[in-house]
């Protein structure tokens, strides 16, 4: 599929506000730009917080009809269409987990890093997003790596399970302390070594 | 709490670390205009938004693309939600709209003097019970007295209400700004305004069609300016609630001004209590002092406006305690919830 207007931009805004202006106008074949262009590092995100493939679709699902229905929540101001795609799914799988919780259900599946074999041909984003997006994974997973364990698996907690700093110092029998220092340095590290993928250009 | 403290827990914030009363502390005060903060907000959204590009990548199912298009709702549903953008109807109101919103104070807010002043009667001997109704008559007393003046002054008023409704349109878009620079999970801030904007406009059609003025009005306006001043005064403190009873996930907390000496009061998952019981809140100094009770709404939250508080400096604590109905001069029940300066 061409998609001109996307592969003008470079790293993560493979997404412009435009195509989702026009998701919001309830433009189906802009919609099916969006999926493809975001469909990837959204699936990723929701397997990392879910642990399964099956709920990792469906909150997807919902993710992506809540895009549909709702697109002219979107507001350039507040970051990258991606940023707010990423931003959604992270807010309703924590929801998810907090029911599962709430059910009875354990919390947190932590996944094998597995290769990405999985990576389908077909459907998915053009050439230039690709390496773009290639670009930026190979820049967060470096800038990442160069954190400290410690700093990264209380990013981790956070972030991808949703836990709370009381409930991370718990979790790890750490002074609660420490792990505000944890995420506050990882953060302020990852925020200097990533300036140039995050600022607004 | 320092601006300094606010801007630490900024990178907390973003990450979905903080606990639910500190992120709630932090909305007010950005919403108070900080700049600094906005823009702290702002550069660690973006960094966390990009954490999951740190993952090993797994497509799609390639079946889902299909199964999701064909899901999208169709063109009904469409047309309403695009058409009113405004509307933004959230299924859960959040602790924002609950203070904001005109109406709602109890009339059993607000500390009054009488209540001190009995306790010092007790101290000289006097029943405990007869005095205890004497001041509860002297609020009522009091109370209507206000309310009396308060509609002598209605009409001269109706024309500063109006003046006030241009000073919140300012004040609105001043707050739209700032919320325009926020990121993420501040999302449903923006929807408040938005309703807060649709009060407005109620009001003023209010003011419109009532030239004599009316005094829930007139009180709505009042208390709102009251919030809105007190969130943005720079001498406000906040006190964060701790619940005191394990396993409950009740909190809140308190802004207080001591140069006005008025403070704003939320409390969530407050369980309902008995009817012959209620919550009181408590300024400790170097012994309580009631500031006032209340019982929590349907969603087991509660807010209010205390004014008069007894020497702000001197205040260390705050407390909710459950009391028999009607409070007491002295805290007797079991101490609910506890936030220390
Ligand atoms: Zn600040």
């Amino acid at each position: 599929m061409a998609q001109p207007e996307a592969s003008q931009k470079s790293s993560s805004a493979s997404v412009t506000s435009s195509l989702l202006a026009a998701v919001a106008k309830g433009d189906q074949q802009a919609f099916a730009q969006v999926y493809d262009a975001t469909s990837s590092i959204l699936f990723t995100l929701a397997l990392r917080m879910l642990g399964d493939r099956d709920e990792a679709a469906d909150l997807l699902q919902d993710v992506y009809s809540e895009v549909w229905r709702k697109g002219t929540r979107y507001d350039p101001a507040r970051g990258t269409p991606t940023a707010w795609l990423v931003t959604l799914t992270r807010s309703r799988g924590i929801d998810r987990l907090r029911s599962r919780a709430a059910k009875g259900g354990r919390a947190s599946v932590a996944l094998e890093d597995s290769p990405a074999a999985e990576q389908a041909a077909g459907d998915g984003p053009g050439p230039l997003d690709m390496y773009a997006e290639l670009e930026l994974r190979s820049a967060v997973a470096k800038a990442l790596g160069e954190l400290p364990d410690t700093q990264q698996q209380a990013l981790e907690l956070a972030y991808y399970e949703g836990l709370s700093h009381t409930e991370i110092a718990d979790r790890l029998k750490q002074p609660l302390g420490t792990i505000k220092t944890r995420i506050k340095l990882g953060m302020d590290k990852l925020r200097t070594t990533l300036q140039s993928h995050w600022e607004p250009r | 709490m320092s601006h300094e403290q606010f801007e630490e827990s900024v990178p907390l914030y973003a990450v979905g670390a903080l606990e639910k009363a500190e992120r709630q502390v932090l909305e007010v005060h950005l919403l108070s205009g900080c700049t600094a903060c906005h823009a702290a907000l702002k550069s660690y959204s973006a960094v966390a938004g990009l954490l999951p590009y740190g993952l090993p990548p797994h497509a799609a199912p390639a079946e889902l693309k299909g199964r999701i298009m064909e899901a999208l709702p169709k063109s009904q549903t469409r047309t309403e939600s695009s058409a009113a953008p405004v509307k933004i109807q959230e299924p859960a109101r959040s602790w924002l709209a609950d203070l904001l919103e005109p109406g709602g104070l109890r009339p059993s807010w607000g500390f009054n003097p009488a209540v001190s002043l009995a306790a010092v009667l007790i101290a000289t001997g006097a029943v405990l019970y007869s005095v205890y109704l004497r001041s509860q008559v002297t609020i009522e007393t009091g109370q209507i007295q206000r309310v009396q003046m308060m509609l002598q002054e209605e009409n001269q008023r109706i024309a500063a209400a109006q003046q006030q409704l241009t000073a919140q349109h300012q004040e609105l878009s001043a707050l739209r700004d700032q919320v325009g620079l926020r990121t993420g999970e501040v999302e449903q801030l923006k929807a408040e305004l938005a309703s807060r904007e649709e009060q407005v406009d109620q009001l003023q059609t209010h003011v419109a069609q009532q030239a004599g003025g009316n005094s829930d009005l007139r009180k709505a306006l009042a208390q709102r300016d009251e919030i809105l001043a007190l969130l943005r005064s720079p001498d406000v403190k906040v006190v964060s609630f701790a619940c005191l009873h394990d396993a409950k996930a009740a909190g809140g907390f308190i802004l207080f001004d001591r140069s006005t000496q008025k403070a704003l009061f939320y409390a969530f998952n407050m369980p309902a209590l008995p009817p012959d019981k209620t919550y009181q809140l408590w300024a400790i100094l170097d012994k309580p002092v009631s500031a006032g009770v209340f019982q929590p709404d349907q969603g087991q939250k509660t807010r209010g406006m205390v004014r008069g508080l007894p020497d702000p400096a001197k205040i260390t604590k705050f407390a909710v305690s459950v009391e028999p109905s009607g409070g007491r001069l002295q805290p007797t029940g079991a101490i609910y919830l506890m936030g220390q300066l």
